[in-house]
């Protein structure tokens, strides 16, 4: 597989699975603030594009121009794209290097073993640590201020929803992504779901909520919402297994909704959008069935 | 059905093989094709058999163009029977038989079971291989095996029955036995051709001999006239012993 | 006759057998529910989870376990008659793997949305074209390496080719799609699928099923054959044209499931007496069996994902494949 899809796979594949661990930050003095910063991830390309001066970054990842995938395509094409390569990288002469834990290590150790200055950072599996990870890149990047002003907003609209949840059995959600992968329990979009009032159904269907599930324990555990992803519509098995008539069959069908994979990849004020999604959705199935 | 062939002439991958071939196969006769390796016996056969089209010339079944009669009649009306005896499934020599009244059989099976039957065991008795009924074929000797290939081919039940060497593998007592049998079916009406080496066998057992040389026909007519000492020697380039046992020629490539 | 009767016997034998694969099918999966129950509640209509479960995902499934393994079991038989090989299956000489790449270059590049009878139609045209380059490569009546030999490169040229169709095209999951279209797979499809196959693999398997007599003169050699009123030409127009047909549709539909036409039709010729014809069918109600058989266990073996059925019948036949060599190098008759 070429670097894109290396790419674009870690990126999907750390969004669904549940790791705990952070990487140590060190915070640099304002005065100091890095002027010439790489950034070789989606996550961290999106933060440093919402967050920094112009004048501070140099470059990002091709994939924060792709608008499938980025929540930042215009703003990321008016800089220089980087493949992730270390040799790319030391042409652009940075002071900072930002990655995420998935970027191939072998590239990270390369560039510090040649002196330069690489921060990584986690995926967070939950929605608080999204918010913190807000605040602590604004640290590393010499930003405080405007970290704090964004982390705050989406911690309040969170919170918001999360004071609409009445019912003590809310509906089930199943995010299906191709090929049958669900979300694990402690997973980021785990957390995504309990604050919009919703159950994650995968977590009831296996015990810890990820891996592939057939289609036939879909149709058995039954849920009220099945949420996909909307990627392009290029055809692929991956896509038309989301499309077979059980689902439709079943009782009470699911409510189908599409939820691009780009509002919760990574920790960012695009999760409040994926939050409002599901609340809709939430809202919706709950009058439509009659339940609380 | 009476076979007649017409200043045919023949080519294989850019070569003439045959050219200027007149002859007929009459019903209730023999007739032995001999001549030297290479001459074109075998394609001259095949030509009768309706295997090989004819470059030039006219191939007549009784009196009609052979491409008139379909596949299938062809199959019903002429029996062929060649040298090799490739086999790539061990079947039994009964089953192999009964390939021979594939051309009698319809999608669904025999078009007449008891027919079928009696073809096949008549066939078998005659060639004296009803003792490998059960055999797979690839366990007996070649002469065996050639035996139930005649077999096969009896089974048919055809009216021409066209032969290419079916003695040259067999030990004597089989030789003589597979010749009497091809005198005993042109005797029921059937027009036999048959490619021998054996010149005393053709003399003994044929009714006529077509001496085939170079691709064309050097001789044709009842076995003395043809396989004179001059004919043999400027044909073959061998000096042979001609002589008689009990009103039969005998024939034996001397030097 | 005894010999039409123990034929008769045996394929009531396998007929039964098949039945009750077929039934063990319907019966299992990751979902336990009542089967009775279940196709009561089909029948009246009602739907419940087991009735769901049954008709959308079981029924279609074993369908396809039926339709596709009748297929690699006939089209196997019919293939080694007409090749006069042991070793001739869809699979090792190239038919299903350039199926494969038929049925890839349709779907990912969108004509099966275009027009759905375009994913069959696909997998047939790579049958095809199949057939035609191992015929120039390797003609009727061909040693057993040369046919070999036209296999592998048939195989591996248009394996090379799906791969490469996969990574061009646009969909980002293709890539990692290629087992499915290599090692094959019957796990969730539709009933709807099985329908858009169905007639063109019905037409493949009339036009194999009506060459018994056929191979049955061609095993006394080309010539004999000729002279028991069999056209050649004819014999090879039906056996490609319905192999590709049958074996283009089910690659189009379940990925190029390997093996099945060659284990099968071994087992069975000893049992109807070597005798080509008879094996057609009997083969087919064997790789009928065999390949349900194979995703059943497929269903069992607990891997995630689940395991792709070739893979199944790969270890069992290639070992097979490998004895069967062995001993035609050891008496090569």
């Amino acid at each position: 597989m070429g670097a894109p899809q290396r790419h674009a796979s870690c990126v999907l594949g750390a969004g669904l699975m549940a790791l705990a661990i952070t990487s140590p930050v060190s915070v640099i003095a304002a005065d100091a603030r890095p002027q010439r910063i790489v950034s070789l991830n989606l996550c961290t390309d999106e933060l440093l594009l919402r967050l920094a001066d112009p004048s501070q970054i140099v470059s990002v990842s091709w994939l924060a121009r792709d608008p499938l995938l980025s929540n930042v395509p215009q703003d990321a094409r008016r800089y220089p794209a980087n493949r992730g390569l270390a040799e790319e990288v030391l042409g652009l002469e940075p002071d900072l290097v930002l990655a995420g834990r998935y970027t191939t290590p072998q590239t990270v150790a390369l560039l510090r073993r040649l002196g330069l200055k690489v921060v990584e950072f986690d995926f967070p599996t939950s929605v608080d640590q999204s918010v913190d990870l807000v605040r602590r890149f604004g640290a590393v990047i010499g930003q405080e201020q405007r970290a704090a002003e964004l982390s705050e907003r989406m911690a309040k609209e969170l919170a918001a929803f999360r004071a609409k949840e009445t019912s003590a059995s809310p509906p089930t959600a199943l995010i299906y992504q191709p090929n049958g992968y669900t979300a694990g329990a402690g997973s980021l979009m785990d957390s995504l779901l309990a604050t919009a009032g919703l159950a994650n159904m995968a977590t009831s269907a296996r015990h810890n909520g990820y891996g592939p599930l057939s289609l036939e324990a879909v149709a058995r555990h039954a849920p009220d919402i099945v949420i996909i992803d909307q990627d392009s519509t290029a055809p692929s098995l991956a896509r038309q297994i989301l499309e077979h008539p059980v689902l439709a069959a079943l009782p009470n069908p699911p409510l189908t909704i599409a939820i691009p994979s780009r509002l919760w990849i990574c920790a960012g004020p695009a999760m409040v959008e994926a939050v409002r999604l599901l609340r809709k959705a939430r809202d919706e199935i709950s009058s439509s069935r009659g339940m609380p | 059905m009476r076979i007649d062939a017409r200043r045919i002439s023949a080519t294989i991958g850019g070569r003439t093989i045959l050219s200027g071939i007149d002859l007929a196969v009459e019903p209730g006769k023999v007739m032995g094709l001999v001549g030297p390796n290479g001459a074109g016996k075998s394609t001259l056969l095949r030509v009768l058999a309706g295997l090989i089209p004819p470059q030039a010339g006219e191939l007549l079944y009784d009196g009609r163009p052979a491409a008139v009669l379909s596949a299938r009649e062809r199959a019903r009306r002429i029996a062929f029977l060649t040298q090799a005896s490739r086999l790539d499934w061990p079947l039994t020599a009964a089953r192999l038989v009964s390939l021979g009244r594939l051309p009698h059989r319809g999608l669904l099976g025999p078009l007449d079971p008891d027919r079928d039957e009696a073809a096949i065991r008549e066939a078998m008795a005659a060639t004296d291989t009803l003792q490998f009924a059960d055999r797979p074929v690839s366990t007996l000797s070649g002469g065996e095996r050639m035996r139930v290939m005649l077999a096969r081919a009896l089974a048919v039940e055809a009216s021409t029955f066209l032969a290419d060497e079916p003695v040259t593998a067999l030990d004597p007592a089989h030789q003589l036995q597979t010749m009497q049998i091809l005198r005993d079916i042109a005797g029921r009406g059937t027009g036999v051709v048959v490619v021998l080496h054996d010149l005393t066998l053709a003399a003994r057992f044929c009714d006529s001999v077509a001496l085939i040389a170079q691709g064309r026909l050097a001789a044709l007519g009842v076995p003395q006239d043809v396989l004179t000492a001059a004919m043999l020697r400027s044909v073959y380039g061998i000096s042979p012993y001609i002589t008689e046992n009990e009103g039969e020629l005998v024939i034996i490539p001397w030097r | 006759m005894t010999e039409a009767s123990s034929y008769r016997l045996l394929l009531a034998a396998l007929f039964v057998v098949m039945l009750a694969t077929a039934a063990a099918s319907l019966a299992i999966g990751y979902v336990n529910f009542s089967l009775s129950a279940a196709v009561l509640d089909v029948l009246s209509g009602t739907p419940t989870l087991g009735a769901v479960i049954l008709e959308e995902l079981r029924l279609p499934r074993t369908l396809l376990g039926l339709i596709v393994g009748f297929t690699l079991g006939l089209a196997g038989a019919a293939m080694q008659g007409f090749l006069r090989n042991p070793l001739a299956e869809p699979g090792i000489i190239g038919v299903s793997g350039a199926a494969s790449l038929g049925a890839v270059l349709v779907f990912y590049f969108g004509l099966a949305g275009v027009f759905s009878f375009a994913l069959p139609l696909g997998g047939i045209a790579g049958a095809v074209v199949a057939g035609i380059a191992l015929f120039a490569l390797a003609g009727s009546g061909a040693s057993t390496t040369t046919l070999i030999l036209a296999g592998v490169a048939i195989n591996s040229l248009a394996g090379a080719l799906v791969a490469l169709a996969l990574n061009l095209s646009p969909s980002p999951y293709a890539a990692v799609e290629i087992m499915f279209w290599l090692m094959g797979s019957l796990a969730d499809r539709s009933l709807a699928q099985v329908f858009l196959v169905l007639p063109a693999i019905i037409i493949g398997w009339l036009l194999l099923l009506v060459t018994g007599r056929a191979l049955d003169a061609l095993s006394l050699g080309e010539e004999t054959a000729a002279s028991l009123g069999f056209d050649m030409r004819h014999l090879r127009l039906m056996v490609i044209s319905g192999t590709s047909l049958a074996v283009g549709s089910s690659v189009a539909i379940s990925g190029a499931i390997g093996f099945v036409g060659l284990v099968v039709p071994h087992l069975l010729r000893p049992l109807v007496g070597h005798v080509p014809r008879n094996l057609l069918l009997a083969s087919g109600l064997g790789g009928a069996i065999l390949t349900l058989a194979a995703d059943i266990a497929v269903r069992l073996i607990d891997t995630q994902p689940e395991l792709k059925l070739g893979v199944i019948t790969a270890i069992i036949g290639a070992p097979f494949l490998l004895s069967l060599i062995w001993r035609l190098r050891r008496d090569p008759a």
